[in-house]
């Protein structure tokens, strides 16, 4: 999408409040932003002319072997290094307990040495099994989508292109379960790496693994096609190979995540709130925005009619998107209405505030994003986060009062004596060493859940509180009570770091973990968010992103809302 | 065994919760294991030994105009370091008027675990501790990021001490070798640390007992797709 000149902002929005954001349902209606960090990640490599590509492949006539990738900043070299192994198909299984993948892949710090290779042979394809060391940075998994891969290789290998319809059904060749960085497993900490500029936001290193990943599946389908059929093989469309992402199927494991790291999470909403607000501010929009935003709406709907999912519950809310999306395509229209209101952006948001669904107007706040450039990438860089969060020891027992009654009203209405209230425990489990779900009634080791019964604990610092001289000092509590310990430093932490709270209750029966999921993906850059239960859902990333070639290139940003390609033009 | 520093971090916050201690001290652990891994002192015996040894329920000081003293309430008594390590340099923190000029802590378990604390009250500045344990004693500066250990010295992880800072050393540092606490730092970020095994596999086993087994109702349950996956 074109740059556009912008009116200055003559006064500030405010923020959509904490209140309004960090509800679990509006969570759980994210979309891709500008902010996100895919976007964030590939805008860089083209901005400083990253050069990636392959640059090893000891790959059989099946595709077996491995394949080095090479993503070289200019100062630096990042290496993938893919091990892609046959599979039994009942072994293909996109559970994070599985033992085998069709592809396994670890980034690391520079180039392997052969002594680098033989070793990550021996871990990478054990993933957590295997042992690593610093110089690797992530590692990840992957299965194939067995149906599309197959039908690719068969298209390619007869010199045709695979059918669109069949590839829009899926739109990756190969699916991560799992992708791990931050000390893991002895790979790398994230410390290692946070202030190399080009990986200092969040998850930038996973990013690049999955985009390398990517490219890998794309080049293995082809690989495999030729070796099939040397003669008469073809290469994928250009057009097709950039509307094939990588998936991903993510499960309980990333949920706790956001609970877990307030100023972190405080800092991404607070990017893309800051974003809204200063979009929402122009006094006026131009022409070529409006021009801009009317053909990305249309891509919008078009994106939203190929979003197909099983579940009923998202499929019922996709339906309402389009029909949200038609009318914003109305309003639109009459300009009286928007255009010529002072504010524009603002009215419209407006307007969507009591017409459109949560997933309408989030897909809205997506759209406003796109075509400002110059008003929100500069806040990609504020989204990462060190340590901070310490308890500040000379707070008055008055103080954390009005905190509590302030940044917690929420707690206050939820009765935990009502079993329901707190049926969900949250726990590690010894089997899988992952996030789960329990319930807390049916199961065993409640007494061992995780600290996400926020409003709980809370409930239970407020009583402590309001027992305490208000003169008292936080150091004083925290000597007192050290069971209080944990949700006095989160308390105080919150307070100034608003967005860092999700404010609704974990543990309630009714809670829907996918909405953490989901929200977290969307920071990311996953668009195709695809519900399989209330615990996990897949989803498709860089799907329409640019190829490494084309990174840089005019346009390239302009990959939101993704939709099949017109291969008549 | 070579791991990670979120390694040492996570596996110790597990380790405490696994043995019974409230969320937010196991936070405090496994930062303070954090630190004390980064610079170069490993603490994992410390804190297995912390662990084992749970110590007094911390108590408000005895103070005068110089001296804040943690003290056991019985004979022979135990205090946490654990327990009681945050909670001296908040206390301090917190003082409404002019910090006293030496703390004591006595009959301190694993005293290796107070040093990140220590370090945190001197923030840019600087702490001397002086440590007596039964089986030896040691003096060191803290100074911002850097220790600075006098000779002689011996840091014995695990023996109870009493510990003394002088919270205004002045010139109390005269004849202290600075040990290279930022290059190890560097070092344990760039290559991992190095924990004996041993020592790590039992902090691993208490980081267990956090865990919940699976059982019945929890695989019937379990989040995750199908078992076999081949659209």
């Amino acid at each position: 999408m074109n740059r556009a000149v912008s009116s200055p902002a003559p006064a500030a929005t405010p923020l959509r409040s904490p209140a309004t954001v960090m509800r679990l349902d509006r969570m759980g209606s994210s979309f891709q932003t500008r902010l996100s960090f895919m976007r964030a990640l590939l805008r860089r490599m083209g901005r400083e002319n990253w050069r990636l590509g392959l640059v090893r492949a000891d790959l059989d006539d099946d595709g077996f072997g491995m394949a080095v990738y090479e993503a070289n900043t200019g100062t630096r070299v990042y290496s993938l290094v893919a091990f892609s192994r046959a599979l039994a198909p009942e072994k293909r299984t996109d559970r994070v307990i599985a033992e085998e993948w069709d592809a396994s892949f670890a980034l690391i710090d520079g180039r392997p040495s052969e002594a680098d290779i033989a070793r990550l042979a021996d871990n990478v394809p054990r993933q957590e099994a295997g042992r690593f060391q610093p110089s690797e940075i992530v590692l990840c998994r992957a299965n194939k989508s067995l149906r599309l891969f197959d039908h690719v290789v068969e298209r390619l290998a007869q010199g045709r292109q695979p059918d669109l319809t069949t590839l829009a059904s899926v739109g990756y060749l190969m699916r991560t379960t799992a992708v791990y960085g931050n000390g893991k497993f002895g790979i790398a900490d994230r410390d290692k790496i946070a202030d190399r500029p080009e990986l200092a936001g969040p998850y930038r290193a996973e990013m690049l693994a999955v985009y390398l990943v990517r490219a890998f599946t794309l080049d293995l389908v082809e690989h495999v096609a030729r070796r099939r059929a040397p003669e008469r093989a073809v290469a994928l469309d250009p057009q097709l190979r950039r509307f094939l992402g990588i998936g991903n199927a993510t499960g309980l494991g990333m949920a706790p995540f956001l609970h877990s790291h307030p100023i972190l999470i405080h800092n991404w909403f607070l990017a893309r709130e800051t974003a809204l607000a200063r979009v929402r501010a122009l006094l006026h929009v131009s022409v070529e925005v409006e021009a801009a935003f009317r053909a990305l709406l249309a891509r919008a709907r078009n994106h939203a009619s190929q979003w197909r999912v099983a579940d009923p519950i998202q499929a019922a809310r996709i339906e309402r998107l389009e029909a949200d999306l038609a009318a914003l395509a109305v309003e639109l229209d009459d300009k009286r209405s928007w255009l010529s209101r002072e504010r524009p952006w603002d009215s419209l948001y407006h307007w969507a505030e009591s017409s459109l669904s949560l997933e309408g107007q989030e897909a809205l706040v997506s759209l406003m994003l796109e075509p400002y450039p110059e008003l929100v990438d500069e806040l990609a860089e504020t989204m990462a986060a060190g340590d901070g969060s310490r308890l500040d020891p000379t707070m008055t027992v008055a103080r954390l009062r009005e905190i509590v009654a302030v940044d917690y009203a929420w707690t206050r209405s939820i009765d935990f004596a009502q079993p329901e209230r707190q049926r969900k425990f949250w726990y590690m489990s010894e089997e899988k060493l992952e996030p789960r779900l329990g319930d807390r009634y049916a199961e065993p080791g409640a007494e061992r859940e995780l600290p996400l019964a926020v409003a709980r604990d809370l409930q239970a610092l407020a009583l402590a509180l309001g027992e305490a001289d208000p003169r008292a000092t936080a150091a004083a509590l925290a000597l007192a009570r050290p069971d209080l310990r944990h949700i006095l430093r989160r308390v105080q932490t919150v307070a100034r770091h608003p967005y860092g709270e999700i404010r609704d209750n974990l543990v309630d029966a009714a809670v829907r973990p996918i909405d953490l999921l989901r929200c977290k993906l969307a920071f990311f850059g996953a668009a195709k968010f695809d519900p399989r239960s209330d615990l996990w859902t897949r989803i498709t990333m860089y799907q329409g992103a640019p190829l490494p070639d084309e990174l840089g290139r005019v346009g390239a940003d302009d990959w939101n809302f993704a939709v099949t390609p017109d291969l008549s033009t | 065994m070579n791991v990670s520093l979120n390694e040492i971090e996570v596996t110790s916050r597990r380790a405490a919760v696994g043995a019974g201690y409230p969320q937010g001290i196991a936070e405090d652990a496994g930062a303070a294991l954090r630190w004390l891994c980064a610079t170069g002192l490993s603490g994992v015996e410390a804190l297995l030994a912390a662990l084992a040894t749970p110590g007094e329920p911390p108590r408000t000081p005895e103070r005068n105009d110089t001296i804040w003293a943690w003290r056991p309430a019985t004979s022979g008594g135990r205090l946490s370091a654990l327990l009681l390590g945050p909670c001296v340099a908040e206390w301090v923190e917190a003082a409404p008027t002019a910090s006293p000029g030496r703390i004591v802590v006595e009959g301190l378990v694993a005293p290796l675990l107070f040093l990140p604390h220590a370090a945190r009250l001197a923030g840019e500045g600087s702490i001397l501790v002086e440590w007596h344990g039964s089986d030896g004693a040691a003096r060191l500066l803290i100074h911002g990021d850097e220790l600075a250990l006098a000779p002689g010295s011996v840091l014995l992880p695990v023996s109870p001490a009493e510990i003394t800072m002088s919270l205004h050393p002045a010139a109390a540092s005269a004849g202290l070798a600075p040990t290279p606490a930022a290059a190890s730092r560097r070092a344990a970020i760039q290559q991992g640390v190095t924990i004996a095994d041993a020592a790590w596999q039992a902090l691993v086993v208490l980081a267990t007992l956090s865990f919940v087994p699976a059982s019945a109702q929890s695989r019937l349950h379990g989040a995750g797709a199908g078992l076999v996956d081949d659209d």
